[in-house]
């Protein structure tokens, strides 16, 4: 059934996860719903390629362990999210490798069957490859998932406390490399170039 | 700019997955269900043995079971809805919890002759305009107030609120010059007087015509047998006259939500369809977090279930739709016979001076 509240339509995928117990297809609809969302959180943290990878793998994950889903999560996002993180961490020196890569790079590349290479702004690399994974997780679900506190808390199994402070040390360190390496000049590059 | 704005305009370059990767993707995950769902791999034990407590296990746990309710029922008395909520906890086959809500709906209070009833449909769009695309479900509230004396009922349609799936949607929406409800539904508040009850909009009949053709009356509802046999009968009629392709979910055909049935005419209701093979049950919650049990049977759309969500307590119809063809979040442009009916708690009760 299809539920709603507040300002977000549509939750309801408890009940979706709750049928799909017996009707197991019934999954293919949060599919539908988060797999663009996954595929994109996972592409911006390991790239195209490896994505494809990783956001089927976090769904067949899903799948297998839908018995274990708090039903009394409306959304399922968050789980979903700690899914991907979970996928994630095998992947966490590659991520690495990817970020120092790209501070090495000045220019977005083009690759040989023309699309752009999936890039950061080596100086916005660079401040990401100072983090840890842990606090790159945080972070990024914070800033590109747009979870919110008790979100972030239910993905990664922390406390909501431990979650506000850790984000605002995160985002403390972050802003000091940003700052430091550029003096602000770099940042203001970063939003023309990507326009 | 604060560092997650930084954050924010780099993931603007992160492209959503195109079509073809998802649909892959899509194919992949169905395979590993149909993978997963075969049987398991037999246990270790050895097969003798295996077979040997495969018969004593499930045999002593049935006696168990058959002792141990057998007492309790004997030991307690029990209420209709006490009884029912024993009856309808968990998953399973729905015959058992349909016959307890038969013995609920029983002692149920009839209603006064002016009944209010309030629902919310939902209505999800996919809208295109200036060459800009968003989805976008408006919300209707339909407010009835129906007239048990006179057969009569008086309606009132608003369109209340837009809501958006998502951010981008809401976003998008601003860009294309923030249209009006009306503007995307072409509905403005309406407010109709209805001649006769049975009238699509206010009870559910699955083909209203054919109801009142083998009833022989305008509101079909007044003629509902009080004897579950009989009304199963009635439904066979209702079949023929309306020449459905196959038989058609009794769920969904049955007026369950009739607000000027009597108490023993809906008691026969939910016995007749204890009565029908293939119904199941399942505790869910609705879209304004009450819990009730849910029934889930055939609808007569391929691929759909028709779920009816009912209190337990009251054997009161509190929401109900078709699952199985998208939802609200996943709406894609074709989808159709995408709502639910959310029914506000208690029926606020007028009473009438004849």
């Amino acid at each position: 059934m299809i539920a709603f509240e507040g300002g977000l339509v549509a939750t309801g995928d408890a009940t979706l996860i709750e049928g799909s117990l017996t009707e197991a297809a019934s999954f293919a609809l949060i599919f539908d719903r988060h797999y663009p969302r996954i595929h994109r959180f996972l592409r911006g943290r390991v790239g195209a390629d490896l994505a494809d990878d990783l956001a089927s793998e976090v769904f067949s994950v899903a799948f297998r362990r839908r018995g274990t889903y708090d039903l009394s999560r409306a959304d399922s996002r968050p789980w979903l999210y700690g899914i991907a993180i979970n996928v994630l961490r095998r992947h966490r020196r590659w991520e690495a490798r990817r970020l120092s890569a790209m501070m090495r790079a000045a220019d977005p590349q083009i690759t040989s069957e023309g699309s752009l290479v999936e890039h950061l702004d080596p100086a916005l690399a660079a401040a990401l490859a100072g983090l840890s994974f842990e606090e790159r997780n945080l972070i990024l679900l914070f800033a590109w998932a747009e979870l919110s506190y008790e979100q972030l808390a239910d993905a990664l199994a922390l406390p909501v406390g431990t979650v506000r402070s850790r984000l605002h040390r995160t985002r403390a360190k972050l802003r000091a490399t940003l700052v430091a390496d550029a003096e602000l000049d770099v940042i203001g590059r970063t939003g023309e170039g990507h326009r | 700019m604060s560092e997650i704005e930084v954050l924010r305009r780099a993931w603007e370059s992160v492209e959503e997955p195109d079509e073809s990767t998802t649909r892959d993707a899509r194919v992949r995950l169905l395979g590993d269900i149909e993978s997963l769902r075969r049987p398991a791999p037999h246990s270790r034990l050895r097969p003798l043995a295996n077979r040997r407590l495969a018969v004593a296990i499930p045999l002593v746990a049935c006696l168990m079971l058959v002792v141990a309710l057998s007492l309790r029922e004997r030991l307690t008395a029990v209420t209709p809805a006490d009884a029912a909520v024993r009856r309808c906890s968990g998953r399973g086959p729905a015959d058992a919890c349909l016959r307890a809500l038969a013995q609920v709906a029983r002692v149920q209070a009839p209603l006064a002759p002016v009944v209010y009833q309030k629902l919310q449909q939902l209505r999800p769009e996919l809208v295109r305009r200036n060459g800009l695309q968003f989805r976008v479900v408006g919300v209707v509230t339909v407010e009835s107030w129906l007239n048990g004396t006179q057969g009569t009922a008086l309606q009132r349609t608003s369109l209340e609120r837009l809501h958006f799936p998502t951010a981008h949607d809401r976003l998008v929406w601003m860009r294309a010059g923030s249209p009006s409800a009306r503007a995307i539904f072409g509905s403005t508040p309406a407010r109709t007087r209805v001649r006769a009850i049975p009238n699509t909009d206010v009870l559910f009949f699955s083909d209203l015509r054919a109801w009142q053709r083998a009833t022989g009356s305008t509101r079909p509802g007044r003629f509902i047998p009080t004897d579950p046999a009989r009304v199963l009968q009635l439904l066979d009629r209702v079949r023929r006259i309306s020449g459905a392709p196959g038989p058609v979910g009794a769920l969904a055909d049955l007026p369950l939500r009739d607000p000027l049935l009597l108490p023993a005419q809906r008691a026969a209701l939910f016995a007749a369809l204890a009565m029908t093979p293939g119904a199941r049950r399942v505790t869910l919650r609705d879209p304004l977090h009450r819990v009730g049990i849910a029934i889930i049977g055939r609808s007569g759309y391929a691929g759909s279930q028709w779920i009816t969500l009912f209190d337990v307590h009251t054997s009161r119809v509190l929401a109900e739709g078709v699952q199985g063809q998208g939802s609200v979040a996943s709406h894609t442009p074709g989808t159709r016979r995408v709502w639910l009916e959310v029914f506000r708690p208690q029926p606020r009760i007028t009473p009438v001076r004849p």
